[in-house]
């Protein structure tokens, strides 16, 4: 790998990584119960467009790093845990079936919750949390979806950041 | 109190790691209270109180959710003809809470009296490798920026918009915008990288004196053996 | 002695045309050059060329070469820049790697292993050296402009290599620091090429002057050429729409903004079909007053009358664009197939009026021509009142001029935020920001 490949790597994983910090952090889409934040949209375009590596990286760490920067440090290691099995799965998926990356990643945020939350929290929050979380990964998967597509359209040189 | 930074993530460490152990209430209880004493140690009262006030709605939750979990032994709490709440649900409700308030307030004791590059550079001592400091390090410092530029990007879209403006439309445009800006500026930021020699491979230093290796293991040698002595202290009782 | 010798440059991204095009360039070793390249002549292509980042980290074909005391620069994928030349971008936010002024000053020597000791003393002079002593732990993100690009001078200073370029050099810096940056340039000897998208009396003090135009460097006897060569001459406006007439009016307006400053605006008034100008230096609070104008940001008192929405041309026109091509974005939000007649007239008219093409990737237009897409869209849009936010940041004088009488022949009322002195005599009625007070001036035609 040239010296220059290597530094838009670094580059391109980081601000992705950095953006899906500031999806968890800023975008706030009220619901009933609290609000709902866009981190999933991030972590599957991360997935559906680069590797498994980077969607990780943007799914465990970067939400990782918004639960440090928006004060909720004890989330940390569960973010990190539960949304880079997500961007990892989602990105490996992807590469053979892409609805079979979704449901996947979908599937594994609030039963990933469910199981560490739980440790946390206690399973009786950790239950009562499960379908906002869920509600929250099937929109930032069909968001990420349709933003996906969009964005390959509306930005053709994505396909040679990776080379 | 100063502490090097190395050995404040092994007293976090210690600290959610020992209220996992099986103690009794009143055991998770003293540890609760030392973390909090830890905190106010080291990020001061402001800090800690801060802290604190972030937890209230998991607490709130916690305490109110988690008697439904547990139905036996003694009833406390009867509404007509419904029991509301058993002992084991207290006993349970309780534990809950102070394990959560214990490890949140480790972690932000840790994070709320170190710098960035403090804890980046206890990292790289502990041997997390040069390249996943670097992806660490770029990404803390990209947040405020890439976040300045998405509330530009809303702003922009919504005037933009105006009256058109539906709240999916408008949520679509910026996040579709945000990304293209994110991935626009992956160029220029690698050039950075490269000319400020990130992107070599020797040893790496910053603005941060750690103290010796030999002292922060002993350190956390003696947090260890302080944590292991109490453990069997607190169970004896 | 030759020092620097690029000979016959060629760059263009790829799919794109040539940017650079047989350029071809020869500096003494200690010379230092000034160029002046209007916006979109390849000032930054050729700077990234010679560091070696084209077409590295960009697609792009390149051809020539450029040797600085021996060494090619070009293509330089296996070798690192460092120690050799630095290059201080146009952006400072695209350049920071850390989070706060000092690790920020530190981020290149740290990874070179450079002893905390030293490192720490390297540092403090570099503070010292550009005056940022106060703000050493202060986050980059809460400088202001002139700041950031100080920070980017000092770790220039800092690294002290014998070849050392700059892009828009001037941007940002206030007439103390414009005059600092130039002396420290002057007196250093290394080889320097300042490039800068306007004239700027500093300049003078540079022993050599050039200027960049259709992808080729050319030379120019002295700083007086340059300016001669600057086209300030003014168009006649358009005939104006007639449009039912609203007004902007703000009365005692109290804005305090970042950094603490207050500004006060006793009165300011835009109507429909009126050109108003606001003047004043960088960091005066031109674009706060714009943001609470626009309703954006709250005001501590004073009040923001309009009838109708204002369209607000944001200076970075990137925040706006995200569909694929030049017609979705002009069309937005409805879908091109599903215009009204009218509505489809005015943005063919757009097209054309603005010189743009309808199926090119918006996204992947030059600065100009993004600029050019953000205009046509609120000429598309038809705002009564506009507020245009430093137009020349990316345009030269007589783009941003044509761009101006084009959203002028709306019959908008516009009030166009600048500091460029040409610009100001486009205005029917002036404001100028002294002192932290918006006082309206009488203009001399």
């Amino acid at each position: 790998m040239t010296r220059s490949s290597k530094a838009i790597r670094a580059s391109l994983i980081s601000s992705l990584t950095a953006l899906a910090a500031v999806f968890t952090l800023l975008v706030k889409i009220p619901t009933g119960k609290g609000y709902l934040n866009l981190c999933d949209v991030v972590i599957f375009f991360a997935a559906f467009t680069f590797n498994p590596l980077i969607a990780a990286s943007c799914a465990g760490l970067g939400t990782a790093l918004a639960d440090v920067i928006g004060g909720y440090p004890q989330w940390a290691l569960v973010s990190f845990a539960v949304h880079g099995l997500e961007g990892l799965l989602a990105g490996l998926l992807a590469r053979f079936s892409k609805p079979l990356a979704l449901a996947v990643g979908v599937a594994i945020v609030p039963l990933g919750y469910l199981a560490l939350g739980g440790l946390l929290t206690g399973y009786a929050v950790a239950l009562m949390e499960a379908p906002l979380n869920l509600l929250q990964s099937l929109v930032g998967a069909v968001l990420g979806v349709m933003v996906s597509r969009s964005v390959k359209a509306s930005y053709p040189p994505v396909y040679d950041l990776l080379i | 109190m100063k502490l090097d930074p190395r050995v404040k993530m092994a007293l976090a460490v210690c600290l959610t790691i020992i209220v996992f152990l099986p103690l009794s209430v009143y055991g998770i209880a003293i540890y609760t209270a030392i973390s909090i004493i830890f905190s106010l140690l080291l990020q001061g009262l402001s800090g800690t109180l801060r802290s604190l006030r972030s937890l209230g709605l998991f607490l709130v939750l916690i305490i109110l959710m988690s008697p439904l979990m547990e139905r036996s032994g003694q009833v406390l709490i009867n509404l007509g003809a419904f029991h509301l709440l058993y002992r084991d649900g207290l006993v349970l409700a309780l534990a809950t809470a102070f394990r959560f308030v214990s490890i949140s307030m480790a972690f932000s004791s840790l994070l709320g009296s170190s710098t960035q590059i403090e804890i980046l550079m206890s990292l790289y001592a502990l041997g997390l490798g040069r390249r996943s400091c670097l992806v660490i390090s770029l990404t803390l410092s990209f947040i405020p920026f890439i976040g300045e530029s998405f509330k530009r990007i809303n702003e922009s879209q919504k005037l933009r918009l105006g009256e058109d403006g539906h709240f999916s439309r408008w949520l679509f445009a910026s996040l579709v915008s945000a990304l293209v800006m994110t991935l626009r500026s992956t160029a220029p930021r690698a050039m950075a990288l490269e000319s400020r020699g990130c992107m070599l491979t020797g040893k790496l230093t910053g603005l941060v004196k750690l103290q010796s290796p030999l002292r922060a293991v002993l350190q956390t040698l003696a947090l260890a053996a302080g944590f292991a002595v109490s453990y069997i202290g607190v169970r004896l009782i | 002695m030759k020092s620097l010798a690029v000979n016959n440059l060629s760059f263009n991204y790829k799919g794109c045309q040539r940017t650079l095009d047989g350029l071809s360039l020869k500096l003494e070793r200690g010379e230092k050059l000034f160029v002046l390249g209007l916006p979109g002549s390849g000032k930054t292509t050729f700077l990234r060329c010679l560091a070696g980042f084209l077409p590295a980290f960009v697609k792009g074909d390149i051809e020539g070469s450029a040797v600085f005391e021996g060494k090619e620069l070009l293509n330089a994928d296996t070798q690192s820049s460092l120690g050799t030349l630095s290059l201080v971008g146009q952006n400072p936010e695209e350049q920071f790697l850390c989070t706060t002024v000092s690790d920020e000053l530190a981020c290149a020597f740290g990874n070179q292993g450079m002893p905390v000791q030293k490192l720490g003393e390297l540092v403090d002079w570099g503070l010292a050296a550009y005056d940022l002593e106060k703000q050493r732990n202060q986050d980059l993100l809460s400088l202001s402009g002139g700041q950031k690009r100080r920070v980017l001078l000092a770790i220039d200073a800092m690294l002290g290599c014998p070849l050392r370029l700059y892009d828009s050099f001037y941007d940002g810096l206030d007439e103390k620091w414009k005059a600092i940056a130039t002396r420290s340039i002057i007196e250093s000897d290394a080889t320097c090429i300042c490039m800068s998208s306007r004239i700027d009396q500093s300049a003078r003090l540079f022993s050599s002057f050039a200027l960049l135009k259709d992808g080729k460097l050319t030379r120019v006897p002295d700083f007086q050429s340059l300016e001669a060569r600057v086209d300030l001459s003014i168009q006649p406006g358009l005939q104006r729409r007639q449009r039912e007439p609203v007004m902007l009016q703000a009365s005692d307006l109290e804005i305090s903004y970042r950094g603490g400053f207050d500004l006060k605006v006793p009165s300011l008034r835009v109507r429909t079909g009126e050109t108003v100008g606001l003047f004043g230096e960088n960091g005066s609070g031109k674009t706060s007053l714009a943001r609470v104008l626009c309703g954006l940001d709250k005001v501590r008192s004073g009040k923001v009358i309009c009838e109708s929405r204002i369209g607000y041309l944001f200076q970075n026109p990137d925040y706006q664009i995200f569909l694929p091509t030049v017609m979705d974005e002009l069309c937005y939000p409805s879908k091109p197939a599903r215009l009204s007649r009218a509505r489809k007239a005015r943005v063919e008219e757009a097209l054309k009026a603005f010189g743009l093409a309808p199926d090119a990737i918006a996204t992947m237009l030059p600065p100009s021509s993004r600029k050019a897409l953000q205009a046509a869209v609120y000429y598309v849009l038809d705002r009564p009142i506009c507020i245009l936010d430093e137009l020349e940041a990316s345009l030269d004088f007589q783009s941003a001029m044509r761009m101006l009488r084009l959203l002028e022949s709306t019959g908008a009322g516009i009030l166009l935020i600048t500091h460029d002195k040409a610009l100001q005599s486009l205005c029917s009625r002036v404001y100028q920001i002294e002192d932290g007070i918006v006082k309206e001036v009488v203009h001399e035609a």
